[in-house]
């Protein structure tokens, strides 16, 4: 224990002698700067409701970031949002609620995108074409169609009534208790209030959930990689310089305790620097946003997985050339064919490659025994999601990661990998005469 | 500390049984060696470079594997790591993480030799103090000179209180204010117990320091004992008079010893049996020779070392 804390210590020292650690905190206190400068309004409910029913779409959100409109109204039905009033005669103990007498202008229309909303052609699935012969819907089904559509837009409660037996004219009252859970229309600010930017198309919880994700992809992604590799890829190379490792071997340790705690101080000497980047940057949200993310702090244990995944293999590369940088770019390249595995691997499975295709099995067998980088960070990323979201908003946001491995598989074959390059290391390391 | 009568009980401070070295590429480094230094002594290992002077104390700590044949430290087998648990080793061309300061530097090797704490921060201010760098225990090792980093280096080894000293050109880089006082600390070890094995081209210095010297040469040990055994030079004797010796004298001497000859101040005699000494003294005297003084003649240890390697320089004198 003593040892290790003595390597933590160097580990430590090290990071901080490092430029490209201070690169690293210098952008995140970039990106720090940028999260303080931005300001949340939530959305107006009435505003909001108005919107949604003038906009009824078929929207989809397949894809990371993707609200693709596939069907929309050809005419503009009419709208009258407004405050409720007591002859609207809704329930008690209802939050932000908004309603609206609501004209469809062509039922046709109307009808042709309802039969492909969610629930008939199934969320996030290609909707079926326009059929124009079908039979009118009736005043329930285009009810339904409204309430569903609604509480895809966020709405928690929506209350429907028909004014006439078409159901062309429809009273419609929608309540939410999570007003940052709604999607638009609503404006954030950005560097203080110097620009704004409308949306109408993600709720404020998606957007800040969406910056903490631009955040994580930073340290997560190819850049933090480099830096932290970069940082620490040297370390074994510079302790196998001559006259440097004489003064470590002659202590009373091991060499396979010396290269595991040397190993297990530069990971946790990134937890701790990656825990305060995301620190930071959840504090200067929680300030802007009011609401502080303790998930978006533990977005340090994926990236430190990642890079506690790609680190022995600098190590094996440090311990064979004694070349630091080259033992950094190694990790690094390692860490990027592991992101073109996986999403080629994904390209294939959406492309319908069929199974026993020679370069699926290639795939399948790359993707097994290469680190699932990119899916333990998108298990990071659900996970922020899941803590921040209602289980309703959750729902909608998980649509935009259809693919995601299980934890799992993801961890344990990331684990395997990362035991065998570790376990290799130290092979040759204790074999080796210095 | 009584090393006499050591935890482990080794009769030994150091065992080296027939130890082999080949690197690759048929590279043979060691060849047989063996030896043994008892507790409390200082061994210095003479040899010129390459001659695995620096091999055998790699071996010794674990830091190369022999091909052949097995060492000890302190009664346990150096592939152990707590045979090191009382060693300090002072590496030839050391070279510290230069992101560290002195004190970081100390307590981060201190750390990996058990020590923490109160007492490793303590210790580590005492030995900074001790060698002269307790004004720079603040600074980064990377604005070193090469004599505050040997000093560094000699600090390091006395973290943990070792019983076993390994140097290797301990004075390299020091200046001679610097060196005299390394040759005091370790005068002061050695009074204390402690065993040191020196790896030195500097043989004043081994001369000085040292109990007992193995010559080491193309991985064979060549010679190995006491300072007064190596550098003997048998039953030679100078004498010194007051006036020139009659020749008549000398002639007579000549038939009773192995050898005589004139010297500047007298005589040089060669004797059989140093006891012959004692007959030389009274015919001289006998003679109406005045002596001035008598001296048993020495080799020095670079007369010795030089003679030992194989291939000797011509002009290197036999001992």
């Amino acid at each position: 224990m003593i040892a290790f804390l003595a390597l933590f210590g160097d580990a430590w020292r090290r990071a901080r002698d490092r430029r490209s650690v201070g690169v690293l905190l210098f952008v995140a206190a970039l990106v720090a700067a940028f999260c303080a400068s931005l300001e949340f309004t939530n959305p107006d409910p009435r505003e909001s409701l108005k919107n949604h029913l003038e906009n009824f779409s078929l929207r989809t959100r397949h894809g990371p970031a993707s609200f693709g409109i596939i069907h929309k109204l050809r005419r503009m039905p009419r709208v009258d949002a407004r405050a409720p009033a007591a002859e609207d005669d809704l329930p008690l103990g209802l939050d932000h609620v908004a309603v609206a007498d609501l004209e469809i202008a062509d039922l046709d229309d109307f009808d042709g995108v309802a039969r492909a909303l969610p629930g008939r052609s199934g969320p996030g699935r290609p909707a079926a074409p326009r059929d124009r012969s079908s039979q009118p819907l009736t005043a329930r089904q285009r009810m339904d169609a409204i309430a569903g559509y609604l509480r895809d837009r966020g709405w928690e409660t929506v209350i429907t009534r028909a004014r006439d037996d078409a159901g062309a004219s429809l009273f419609v009252a929608a309540s939410t208790e999570h007003l940052s859970e709604l999607e638009g229309k609503w404006r954030f600010k950005l560097l203080f209030g110097a620009g704004e930017v409308p949306i109408d198309s993600m709720t404020p919880a998606e957007v800040v959930i969406d910056v903490q994700r631009t955040v994580a992809r930073l340290l997560a992604g190819m850049f933090g990689m480099l830096v932290l590799l970069l940082a620490f890829g040297g370390t074994l190379p510079d302790l196998m310089q001559k006259g440097s490792l004489d003064l470590l071997l002659a202590r009373p340790i091991g060499r396979a305790r010396l290269l595991l705690f040397t190993y297990a101080g530069a990971v946790l000497t990134v937890l701790l620097v990656t825990a305060v980047i995301y620190g930071v940057c959840a504090v200067t949200l929680s300030l802007r946003s009011g609401h502080f993310s303790w998930a978006f702090v533990a977005c340090a244990l994926p990236t430190t997985t990642v890079f506690a995944a790609v680190f022995p293999v600098a190590m094996l590369v440090g311990v064979v050339t004694r070349h630091g940088n080259f033992a950094a770019l190694a990790a690094l390249a390692c860490y990027g064919a592991a992101d073109v595995v996986a999403s080629l691997r994904t390209q294939f499975v959406d492309a319908g490659v069929v199974n026993g295709s020679m370069w699926k099995t290639v795939l399948e067998i790359l993707w097994w025994i290469t680190p699932k980088t990119g899916e333990i960070a998108t298990l990071g990323v659900l996970r922020l999601g899941r803590s921040e979201l209602s289980a309703a908003g959750f729902e909608r946001f998980r649509q935009q990661f259809p693919a995601a491995a299980d934890a799992l598989t993801a961890y344990g074959t990331t684990a395997l990998f990362a035991a065998f390059f570790l376990g290799a290391t130290i092979l040759l390391f204790r074999r080796r005469d210095f | 500390m009584e090393p006499a009568t050591d935890a482990a009980g080794a009769a030994s401070a150091i065992t080296v049984a027939d130890v082999h070295k080949t690197f690759r590429g048929d590279v043979h480094a060691l060849r047989g060696v063996t030896l043994e230094v008892a507790p409390g002594e200082i061994f210095g290992l003479l040899g010129r470079n390459g001659a695995g002077k620096t091999t055998l104390v790699k071996i010794l700590l674990d830091l190369v594997r022999p091909t052949r044949g097995a060492t000890r430290l302190l009664g346990v087998t150096s592939r152990a790591p707590r045979a090191r648990r009382e060693v300090g080793y002072l590496p030839e061309d050391h070279r510290f993480p230069d992101y560290h300061t002195a004190e970081s530097a100390l307590r981060f090797y201190g750390g990996l030799s058990g020590l923490r704490g109160a007492p490793l921060r303590a210790r580590a201010r005492e030995l900074l103090g001790r060698f002269g760098l307790a004004h720079a225990r603040r600074r980064k090792i990377r604005g070193f000179s090469k004599g505050m980093k040997q000093r560094l280096g000699l600090a390091q080894v006395f973290l943990a209180e070792p019983r076993l000293l390994f140097l290797d050109e301990p004075t390299d880089g020091v200046d001679p204010v610097g060196r005299a006082q390394i040759r005091g600390q370790l005068e002061e070890l050695k009074r204390r117990g402690h065993t040191i094995f020196l790896n030195s081209h500097l043989l004043s210095e081994v001369e000085q320091l040292c109990d007992r010297v193995g010559i080491l040469d193309q991985g064979t040990l060549v010679r190995c004992g006491t300072i007064a055994e190596l550098t003997s030079a048998g039953a030679r004797f100078a004498v010194a008079a007051a006036d020139p010796i009659p020749a008549d004298v000398v002639a007579e001497l000549g038939a009773r010893v192995a050898s005589v000859q004139a010297t500047a101040e007298g005589i040089e005699v060669v004797l059989d049996d140093e006891a012959g000494i004692d007959a030389v003294v009274d015919l001289l005297r006998a003679r109406g020779v005045r002596l001035r003084e008598l001296t048993r003649r020495r080799h020095s240890l670079e007369q010795v070392f030089l003679s030992s390697l194989r291939d000797a320089p011509p002009e290197g004198p036999a001992p």
